[in-house]
């Protein structure tokens, strides 16, 4: 697996996981330094919620620490952080459309967006792109996330969900049909045309 | 990379590109690890070559447990 951590630091993933077999804190600290950008930012971008991406950050640190025996040291643990924090971040939303959180969903409505560039009618076009990715079914939702937010490869991608890569690019390919779809309805009733071909 | 994908990209990146988590998350994370390796170390030494059993021991959750144990002796040598 070619997924490089984002820290530039030498040393491996593979040898701060030994050192964390050793009780070693400190390399949970740097594995920590490390991931959880990327992987609170999955979770978020899945959940919509900060409470609950947060929550999930945790819980897969913590899972890096209770697991670290049956981690394999020869890789990067990023394809195995991310696989948990989309699996948990999956089973909250499957939880949460059980069990409906009005003020967690409210919160999560008015996370601000940390660019402030955009104009008015650039926001309400990529909040309707955001709708309209939150339709599409989960297995799609986040693979999309994975590709555009993460900028993953279609491989990098299919070793983290442990499918096969044709099975990435078909709901990718899907996906974004789906959007365009969506996307192209939309247009006409706001009066503004963008080719989408 | 077309017109599509770079609307999906800028939407994506624009409300999450620069998320972080709170500092608070990796406090909680240092708290519940610190007790994890506590407990998790104390399960490991049980497994260590030289570890025995407390000698003090009673080997009866309960003293009511030890006098029944003790009436079934009887019984038995009774019998």
């Amino acid at each position: 697996m070619e997924l490089q951590s984002p820290d530039r630091s030498d040393i491996p993933d593979g040898v701060l996981i030994a050192r964390l077999r050793r009780g070693e804190m400190a390399a949970l600290a740097e594995l920590y330094e490390r991931y959880q950008t990327p992987i609170f930012r999955t979770a978020l971008a899945i959940t919509r919620d900060q409470g609950a991406a947060e929550d999930i950050l945790q819980e897969c640190f913590i899972r890096l620490l209770t697991h670290a025996d049956r981690i394999r040291t020869d890789t990067s643990v990023g394809p195995w952080l991310y696989r948990v924090a989309i699996n948990l971040s999956c089973d909250w939303l499957h939880h949460r459309q059980r069990w409906p959180n009005l003020v967690s969903k409210l919160v999560g409505r008015w996370t601000p967006s940390l660019r402030v560039e955009w104009t008015v009618e650039e926001r309400e076009i990529q909040e309707k792109v955001r709708e309209a990715i939150r339709s599409l079914p989960l297995p799609q939702q986040v693979v999309i996330v994975l590709y555009y937010l993460e900028g993953l490869s279609l491989k990098e991608i299919a070793d983290i969900l442990e499918v096969p890569e044709g099975t990435v690019k078909s709901r990718l390919h899907y996906g974004r049909a789906a959007l365009r779809e969506r996307l192209a309805e939309w247009q006409p009733r706001r009066g503004v045309v963008y080719e989408l071909t | 990379m077309d017109a599509l994908d770079v609307l999906i990209a800028q939407a994506m990146q624009a409300r999450w590109g620069s998320a972080r988590p709170s500092p608070r998350v990796w406090r909680r994370i240092a708290r519940r690890a610190a007790s994890l390796t506590f407990s998790l170390r104390n399960d490991v030494s049980t497994h260590h070559p030289d570890w025995r059993p407390d000698p003090f021991l009673i080997p009866f959750p309960s003293a009511g447990s030890l006098l029944l144990w003790r009436y079934d002796l009887l019984l038995m040598r009774v019998a």
